[in-house]
């Protein structure tokens, strides 16, 4: 997550996936640029019991739809794991 | 929702099928792509994520049989499934052609997969539209 928001640039998307999602969390509040847009795959978010009341209200939840709706807009995309 | 563009898409999977939760995203991706009328040109396994390539595979009957989603998922698409020959070979994953080549006494490709070079990764990923990985 450090890597990748170093790497971003301004106007960017973010989306968190699988164990990702716990970057959504309020913990990680104070880590997030204010230049970048963020996502998070409601359907990980939920199997990780991490309800609407636990994420950043930064971070918009999306579902797959969503996720793929993404990188349509995205002029590339990069995978961090 | 529809897509106002139809793209040409490729996936990497790293991930092994019960090990990392890479294969089950990307088949989820995979048919949300699909809903939204995108094309699916390749899917390759690379890494760990060649053990979703095996005939073996045998989970429980409630569980999910990765390996065969993707299969009827490439067969119903045009999907090419290609598994990354080196990673494969060295996992002890063969088709009949490389098992000849070891003199191994069997193999294990599942069908509707396909060895191949890392040259296929970079095919997709010049010539698609995107290239998705789900890393592990």
């Amino acid at each position: 997550m450090q890597e990748c928001l170093y790497s971003a640039s301004s106007g960017d998307s973010v989306l968190f996936i699988e164990d990702g999602v716990y970057g959504a969390t309020s913990a990680f509040k104070e880590r997030l640029r204010d230049d970048l847009s963020y996502f998070v795959l409601q359907n990980d978010a939920a199997a990780r019991g991490l309800s609407a009341c636990l994420l950043t209200g930064q971070c918009q939840p999306v579902d797959y739809s969503g996720f793929v709706e993404l990188t349509e807009q995205a002029d590339s995309v990069c995978s961090w794991f | 929702m529809k897509s106002c563009n139809e793209m040409n898409y490729s996936i990497a999977i790293y991930g092994g099928p019960y090990s990392d939760q890479a294969s089950l995203s990307a088949l989820h991706f995979a048919r949300a792509l699909l809903k939204r009328e995108h094309r699916i040109q390749r899917v390759f396994f690379y890494h760990d994520g060649v053990y979703n390539s095996s005939a073996l595979v045998t989970p429980p009957q409630d569980e999910i049989n990765v390996p065969t989603q993707w299969q009827t998922l490439a067969s119903e698409h045009g999907i090419e499934l290609v598994v990354c020959i080196a990673a494969a070979v060295r996992r002890g994953l063969l088709d009949e052609k490389e098992a000849k080549r070891y003199s191994k006494s069997s193999y294990n490709l599942a069908e509707g997969y396909t060895l191949s070079g890392l040259g296929q990764l970079i095919d997709a990923s010049i010539n698609c539209d995107k290239l998705i990985t789900f890393g592990a």
